[in-house]
């Protein structure tokens, strides 16, 4: 990977935020979406803003993500392409979720620049309301360390924290002391360095070296929560059991940055029924549990979003009855996108898997006929 | 299984080829178990993920899915589209340890009689083998 | 006073027993109650099989979601009613009466059955450790008349424990004797059906005890506590967006709301959706603008369309994923308009609601 580098002699908030005021003066962009600080201090949001000031004090890199930035970026593009050159600050799972819903026609990517850094995962949401000083300081010391035990469990275990499919990529892993990487990875990006005058041309083999040795012990670890989540939800009865507890609030849903239907099938009319039906649901069950549908909403919501699915965690932080939404989507997701080669959020040009097909493809879920069926159920028996 | 158990088994079918089957079978005459219920959709492809899965989760023993055969679909590329949701939710079934054994998806041409004929009798038998789906009277769903 | 039937039975078992006779009669086709599900969880549950009594746990001291909301889309009102037994604590029962108010649902053929009420403990709780160890000093607690310390603060503040509306009220908050006996008081004649052929001893007493209004006394003070503690009074624009300030949008207190029964929310619909020009103007007018925009808007929005309603039943509080105090603000600006139009929601089944009905002479020094 080639790139460049610049000062971030404040800290790695204060560079990123440098970097943009300057690029925001040279008129690289227009506005840029970032996180900042809410007013009361204890969490983050995103906010809009062409100010160099409100730049200057945004937090690119917050411990926790409260708003998944592609739901953010969404909000502004959703019906257009944006009204002016905007830069969306994002983590590389924010990014991959932009790229879906650019494909989902939810997000207009035309006139935006999209600008990732390495991101070392976030905190726990709730833990961080509890005391947002600790949860800081505890931040600082993780982009120092970039050591896993206090993140979110999707984040301990992501593999894709490092350069995706954004116009320009910020690398932390690996750089000198008080020094930024700056890699354009798209022309769009190479805009922005070369009005910046950043030479872009150095390989980055001390980044690469250390983004590779992140991945292989998030890797090593993903592969031990897995067997961990294997043990915890699989089967009928783990699967049941891990779901009892949960309330059908749907905030999983409507926290999902891929989930974007502004009315979910599943609170539509469509499963709604007589109360003769509930009867006889319940009839046939002995007790027929409500909210209803929880099985159905939770196997059905993956079905369709487990392609698109980022494995962003959101869902996870939002529930408020601690079931592991995160790890078990993420955990379906990965086998759904394996069973179609496709990587979300990588490649802003690749056909979604459910738009398109291949002639020649997946026969083993075909069912082989056995030229003449001759069981005890046969015709002719 | 005790022979006494009788499957519930949703047969959805492509309203162009494997309804057709359906009908040739019944020009023909030919037996098929009285236990599958047709129900016929204008093509595999419009058929949703959500309305695979809930037949499996809300009583039915069991789900065959035939569509035309591959490059015999009405609307060019209607069943391999329904392969892929097949799929899909088949994948979705295995990697939380749930049955995915009880949906098959099986091509039925139209004048395929005997195909149509088999696959509901070889279905039966399958589910038969399994059991009821421990889903369908389940409280906690 | 109404007529009581005292059984020689614990309280939740008295009321499993009544249910289940209900169903073996063929009094009810079905029971609406709470539940065990799978043996961890806790939900609502329409019960046929009388085996499946046992699952029933009416007086769990958890909510996990408001029985009212989850009842009417049982009931709603394109459907046939059929005869069901529904067990409801009072602020359910208040959502549900609303509801029906509202047009959402009906209660004809239903025998709605509820509680004094202890309050419950926060729904998060319920999945840490086993919540069943926090059951016993739950109802040491109503045999004492008293709250619990760590129960919800909707629940603490709560003064409208005492049913309306139900047919029968099984009398919890201060019953010393909770565990032996249990007494129903009976509301309708539809009650009176229910207890036919129970067994037992008739009587007559009001279900307002010193102990219910002890308690009323304790929870007035709390609920004044919580509201300075708030600083309601002065909140201001900076004190709202400093509560709301941290609020994700995910737009859960909306959805576990009973009042709020809109299949797609007004905020939710297009028409809140900004064009990208929208951005454009605010960026011209102000420095910078939070995305997605309308947090307060939503929020202030959405106390426009239900506060009147408000049953203060704290299910909203208890979702939030940021522990905003979503239903202590709320229950305040809903008692508020409730007063502005002698309105209690849920009380008084014949009283429309207040936008439903407007009267000719009121609100005048509301006009300059």
């Amino acid at each position: 990977m080639k790139g460049g580098q610049v000062d971030a002699r404040g800290g790695i908030q204060a560079g990123i935020t440098s970097f943009l005021k300057e690029a925001l003066s040279k008129g690289c962009f227009d506005a840029v979406m970032i996180p900042t600080r809410v007013p009361a201090g204890d969490s983050f949001a995103w906010i809009l803003t062409d100010n160099e000031d409100l730049v200057a004090g945004a937090s690119p890199l917050p411990p926790v993500m409260p708003v998944q930035g592609a739901r953010a970026l969404s909000s502004i593009t959703k019906k257009g392409k944006a009204p002016a050159k905007i830069a969306a600050v994002m983590r590389p799972c924010e990014v991959r979720a932009a790229v879906e819903l650019g494909k989902l026609k939810q997000v207009d990517l035309a006139n935006v620049t999209l600008l990732s850094m390495d991101c070392p995962g976030v905190l726990e949401l709730s833990t961080y309301l509890s005391d947002p000083t600790k949860g800081d300081s505890e931040f600082s010391r993780l982009l120092d360390k970039w050591d896993a035990e206090s993140l979110r469990p999707v984040c301990r275990s992501c593999t894709h924290f490092s350069a995706t499919a954004s116009d320009i990529h910020l690398g932390l892993l690996g750089a000198q002391a008080e020094r930024l990487y700056v890699m354009p990875l798209t022309p769009e990006g190479s805009r922005v360095t070369d009005a910046l005058n950043i030479s872009a041309d150095q390989e980055l083999d001390s980044w690469q070296a250390k983004v590779d040795e992140v991945r292989q012990k998030r890797e090593e670890q993903r592969r031990k929560s897995e067997v961990e989540l294997k043990e915890r939800v699989e089967g009928t009865e783990k699967l049941l059991a891990t779901l009892s507890t949960c309330i059908g609030c749907r905030n999983c849903m409507r926290v999902c940055p891929i989930c974007y239907c502004r009315q979910c099938f599943f609170d539509s009319d469509a499963l709604e029924g007589e109360v003769a039906a509930h009867l006889s649901r319940a009839e046939r069950k002995g007790s027929l549990r409500f909210p209803l549908d929880t099985l159905l909403f939770h196997l059905g919501r993956m079905s369709h979003m487990s392609l698109s699915c980022v494995e962003c965690g959101t869902c996870e932080d939002a529930c408020p009855m601690s079931i592991p939404v995160g790890q078990i989507f993420s955990h379906v997701a990965r086998r759904t996108q394996e069973l179609f080669k496709y990587d979300p959020g990588k490649n802003r040009y690749e056909p979604l898997p459910l738009v398109t097909y291949e002639q020649d493809e997946l026969h083993d879920f075909e069912q082989p006929y056995v030229k003449t069926y001759s069981g005890k159920g046969a015709a002719d028996a | 299984m005790a022979e006494s158990f009788d499957p519930k088994i949703l047969y959805v079918m492509c309203g162009w080829c494997g309804t057709g089957g359906a009908e040739t079978a019944s020009a023909y005459g030919m037996y098929y178990p009285e236990n599958v219920r047709i129900f016929r959709v204008n093509c595999t492809g419009a058929l949703s993920t959500v309305h695979m899965l809930r037949p499996l989760l809300e009583g039915a023993d069991g789900l065959v899915i035939s569509g035309c055969h591959p490059g015999d679909c009405h609307y060019d590329d209607g069943n391999f589209m329904a392969r892929r949701k097949v799929a899909l939710v088949k994948t979705i079934l295995d990697s939380l340890g749930l049955d995915s054994d009880r949906l098959w998806f099986r091509y039925v041409a139209h004048g395929e009689a005997r195909r149509f004929v088999d696959t509901a009798a070889e279905f039966t038998d399958h589910i038969k083998s399994k059991g009821p789906n421990p889903l369908a009277t389940r409280s906690d769903t | 006073m109404p007529k009581t039937l005292t059984v020689n039975r614990g309280a939740s078992d008295a009321v499993r027993a009544l249910l289940r006779s209900l169903i073996e009669g063929g009094k009810v086709e079905g029971v609406f109650t709470l539940a065990r599900v799978n043996n961890k969880g806790v939900g609502y549950a329409l019960i046929r099989d009388p085996e499946k009594i046992e699952q029933a746990e009416p007086f769990y001291p958890w909510m996990p979601s408001s029985g009212g909301k989850q009842l009417s889309r049982l009931v709603s009102l394109s459907r046939r009613p059929r005869p069901l037994a529904v067990v409801l604590r009072p602020c359910e029962l208040r959502a549900f009466v609303e509801l029906v108010k509202l047009e959402q649902c009906r209660r004809d053929k239903l025998v709605l059955i509820s509680s004094t009420c202890g309050g419950v403990y926060p729904v998060e709780t319920l999945s840490d450790g086993n919540p069943d160890d926090r059951v016993p000093r739950y109802w040491n607690g109503l045999k004492a008349g008293e709250g619990q310390p760590d129960a919800r603060d909707s629940c603490r503040a709560c003064k409208h424990f005492i049913p309306y509306n139900a047919d029968l009220t099984v009398a919890l908050v201060g019953c010393g004797d909770l565990d032996e006996k249990c007494t129903f008081f009976v509301n309708s004649e539809a009650g009176q059906a229910c207890l036919e052929g129970q067994g037992g001893v008739w009587g007559q007493s009001a279900v307002e005890t010193e102990a219910t209004e002890k308690l009323a006394a304790a929870r007035d003070a709390e609920r004044e506590r919580q509201r300075e503690e708030l600083h309601l009074g002065s909140l201001g624009i900076e004190g709202l967006v400093g509560i709301f300030g941290k609020c994700v949008g995910c737009r859960s207190c909306r959805e576990v709301c009973p009042i709020c029964y809109c299949t797609l929310c007004d905020f939710d619909s297009a028409k809140y959706e900004n064009e990208p020009a929208w951005f454009a103007r605010e960026l011209n007018s102000r420095k910078g603008v939070r995305v997605p925009p309308a947090t307060l808007l939503f929020q202030m929005g959405r106390m426009v369309h239900m506060s009147v309603s408000c049953v203060g039943c704290g299910m909203c509080s208890d979702v939030c994923p940021v522990n905003i105090p979503v239903a202590t603000l709320f229950s305040s600006v809903g008692e508020a308009n409730q007063k502005l139009f002698d309105y209690v929601p849920g009380k008084d089944e014949s009283q429309k609601p207040p936008f439903v009905k407007a009267e000719l002479n009121e609100l005048e020094n509301l006009t300059v």
